[in-house]
């Protein structure tokens, strides 16, 4: 398996990890802020750069071209469904209150905003990898 | 030019004909991973210009021997 495959496997595991102890979590609590906390688990996916460092470090080719080109269209995915997943968030709540309607946000909703836009980036960016690594040209 | 156009290519009998070469080998040489010679080998990746040269090169062959278009 190519590193950066492994690197997309990691992410989307990190991923089901921290919606299997948030979701449970949220639903016991009754979708209560705090339970937001452990969207924290995700940060973990930061890890997925030390994922390779071994064979990088034997001095063998670890990225090139074709990973280059998965890379690209697979950011291209998590930032389009991102941008895509935004515009319906903010525009159907527009259709739907209408664009007089008195809306109070709490301040919490701003940062879990940036977690939440960085699990669909991320978790799309991994998936659309994996599935790309599987399937036929890239070219 | 369609998408659905592949490059046909030789790799796998050229290695076989230089002292059975390995994929690791000739990605090594080739200076890419040995994934992207099983993906190039399986035909599921076309590759760039300059790595269909420099393929060809570590066969000491030119790039019309290695690789064709597939009509």
């Amino acid at each position: 398996m190519n590193t950066q495959e492994k690197r997309a496997w990691f992410i989307l595991a990190v991923l089901a990890a921290t919606l299997a102890v948030y979701l449970p979590l949220a639903f016991v609590t009754g979708f209560h802020v705090a339970s937001l906390g452990v969207t924290g688990v995700f940060g973990l996916a930061g890890a997925a750069p030390l994922i390779g460092r071994r064979e990088k470090a034997a001095g063998k080719p670890t990225f090139d071209e074709r990973d280059s080109e998965i890379e690209k269209a697979a950011t291209l995915a998590g930032y389009s469904i991102f941008w895509l997943a935004l515009v319906l968030g903010i525009m159907v709540p527009f259709f739907i209150l209408g664009p007089n309607a008195p809306v109070t946000i709490p301040m919490y909703v701003f940062p879990m905003l940036l977690v939440f836009a960085s699990m669909i980036i991320f978790g799309i960016r991994a998936l659309v990898t994996v599935v790309l690594y599987r399937r036929g040209s890239h070219a | 030019m369609p998408d659905s156009v592949q490059i046909k290519n030789k790799i796998r009998r050229l290695r076989f004909d230089h002292d059975e070469m390995t994929q690791q080998e000739l990605a090594n040489l080739a200076g890419v991973t040995r994934q992207t010679i099983v993906a190039l080998e399986a035909g599921r990746y076309n590759p760039s210009l300059l790595l269909a040269f420099r393929i060809a090169k570590t066969f000491g062959m030119p790039i019309e021997s290695v690789f064709e278009l597939d009509q």
